[in-house]
């Protein structure tokens, strides 16, 4: 993809694919999604905080490569569809920040990687934020492939490690995740029709798969759930669910990441640890152990506000409404905080007429990339809170 | 762009504060105390690993010194993993929860041809698997009621608990193989093209 051409993501299919939004799969009520992702390197090659631009270009072919000819050949995609490879040093900025917004990629990838001066034997962090980066001006080779129109499936390359593989699914649909990466992972290193011999990962018998960050070494797999928890927010009772995963390790972070505050009670738990446990029990006590207990939780939580508390909840939603559906100005903050007040009011039964997946869907409308392009031209963030606003009151008009 | 893909490149800085890579003094009678437990958890090997003649080998393979991972939290290469294996063995003992040795997939070509020292059964590996969740079960609930103990000034419960937890990785570590295992081809190999 070229600054010329059109992108993937139009304002026509915005709001296709991004299947993990669609509020379907198991606990879909408290669960909005399941992500399972896998570090890989690719044995032969340096780490990529010690190669330098030449051998990320090797690394970027081999693995683009493999993974268009195992597409076209139907070894990794799930339910028909396209591959859709994207040379992400290349793409303009506003479409590597709809990859972001999508959980396609990382900020870091769309960023750029920290780029090893082998005169200097030192590697430069470009500083996050700096316009050099931001602009895109950072052309360290970079790529994504995602499988479309689900985008269930993404592989970033060159990321931290050489292959960050991703399966996202709405709902709590752990096993399911796994079960289509560990596929993915196994077509990587299997034989690959038309290809130049055998792609083998960097792995010891000791460590497990090498990763450049020692944090992910051994399975190199990061299970993590996005829960909505209005209900435990407002009855204050956040500690269960910090009691409850810390004793096993897991991390609670807010949408946007670690030390996010949570925007709109939308947290994320997931494993810390990668070495010295298999990936079944990883997944196991998430999936069969903590989550479900967190959504018990949840859902005793609104039962008990709707029983003995109601006029407190209907105050919340039908605030939140109420403003989403008058106010003329936006934050992305405010509209998700707000957001998932709505959520609660759709999924508790207190608001008629709208459903949860286009509640979902105007948490990624909302969003500044998805915003612009939905409107079809760039905007600066005093236009974009107007636009916000105005979108929002749109689709929830009356 | 604000919000997004949850990140994950955050795990090196804590990294970075997990393998002490930004060491800070003691400041306080929690810090003492866990600090200790740290020392303790590294062993008399591991801190001879850690000598200053150890910290600066450079990788044999892409030539980083083991002070830049110390910046950066990043490895160069498969390599750094073997050169630098008496460092980072008990650093990653702790940023794993105790979890020393893999377990779990493996390259397909290693499945068919080599058998892991540790795990020669499927039965076998979850079996060790399971006993690994309930040690570190263990260990988490102890440090946990440790820091409350701390917290809230109890210190001689927090001393006893200490004790404890010292003596569970006094176990863990005489329960541990010496290990110098080999790699498989996919490191071994790792001739840079």
């Amino acid at each position: 993809m070229s600054e010329q051409e059109p992108g993937p993501f139009t304002s026509e299919t915005l709001l296709q694919g991004a299947a993990w939004l669609s509020g379907s799969g198991s606990e879909a009520d408290v669960v909005i999604s399941s992500r399972v992702r896998l570090a890989r390197n690719v044995a032969g090659f340096r780490f990529l905080s010690r190669a330098d631009r030449q051998q990320r270009q090797q690394v970027l072919n081999v693995c683009r490569e493999r993974l268009l000819r195992l597409a076209s050949s139907n070894k990794i995609m799930d339910r028909g569809g396209r591959l859709l490879w994207v040379d992400v040093h290349r793409a303009p900025h506003l479409e590597r920040t709809l990859m972001v917004e999508r959980h396609l990629i990382s900020k870091e990838h769309a960023r750029g990687p920290a780029i090893f001066n082998p005169t200097a034997g030192q590697v430069a962090q470009a500083k996050p934020g700096s316009q050099a980066t931001v602009s895109g001006a950072n052309g360290e080779p970079r790529g994504v492939a995602i499988t479309m129109p689900d985008e269930s499936l993404s592989v970033m390359v060159n990321e931290e490690d050489h292959l960050r593989l991703q399966v996202l699914l709405s709902g709590l649909e752990l096993t399911a995740a796994f079960e289509r990466i560990a596929r993915v992972d196994d077509a990587l290193e299997g034989p690959c029709p038309g290809a130049s011999g055998r792609m083998e990962f960097a792995f010891s018998q000791r460590f497990g798969y090498l990763t450049a960050c020692p944090t992910n070494v051994g399975t190199g797999i990061r299970v993590s759930v996005m829960l909505h928890l209005p209900g435990l927010k407002l009855t204050g009772e956040m500690d269960k669910v910090r009691r409850a995963t810390r004793d096993m390790s897991l991390a609670v972070r807010g949408y946007y990441g670690e030390g996010s505050e949570a925007a709109g009670e939308f947290f994320q738990v997931s494993n810390q640890t990668t070495l010295g446990k298999p990936e079944s029990v990883i997944l196991r006590e998430l999936e069969s152990e903590i989550i479900p207990q967190i959504v018990q939780y949840e859902r005793t939580a609104r039962r008990m506000l709707l029983d003995k508390r109601r006029r407190l909840i209907e105050d919340k939603v039908f605030r939140a409404l109420g403003t989403l559906r008058h106010a003329r100005l936006l934050t992305p903050d405010e509209a998700i905080m707000l957001l998932s007040d709505v959520r609660l009011g759709v999924l508790t039964g207190l608001i008629d007429g709208l459903t949860e997946s286009r509640v979902n869907q105007l948490i990624l409308l909302t969003q500044p990339a998805h915003l612009q392009r939905a409107l079809g031209r760039e905007m600066d963030q005093g236009e974009r809170r107007e636009a916000r606003a105005d979108l929002v009151r749109q689709r929830l008009s009356i | 762009m604000k919000g997004g893909v949850p990140s994950e490149r955050h795990l090196c800085e804590r990294c970075a504060r997990e393998l002490g890579v930004h060491p800070r003094p003691p400041a306080s009678p929690l810090k003492v105390i866990l600090s200790e437990i740290i020392a303790s958890a590294q062993g008399p090997q591991a801190q001879s690993a850690g000598s200053p003649e150890a910290q600066a080998t450079n990788c044999r393979q892409c030539g980083m010194p083991y002070s830049q991972f110390r910046t950066s939290g990043l490895l160069g290469c498969s390599e750094c993993y073997r050169t630098f294996e008496g460092l980072l063995a008990p650093l990653l003992a702790r940023a794993h929860e105790g979890g020393t040795h893999h377990v779990g997939r493996k390259p397909a070509h290693l499945a068919e041809t080599t058998v892991p020292p540790a795990a020669a059964t499927k039965v076998e590996l979850d079996a060790r698997a399971e006993a690994e969740t309930e040690r570190r079960s263990r260990a988490a609930v102890l440090r946990r009621k440790l820091a409350e103990a701390v917290a809230s000034e109890q210190y001689e419960v927090a001393a006893k608990l200490r004790d404890e937890l010292l003596h569970a990785s006094a176990d863990d570590a005489a329960r541990a193989t010496p290990a110098r295992d080999d790699d498989s081809p996919g490191t071994a190999d790792g001739g840079e093209r």
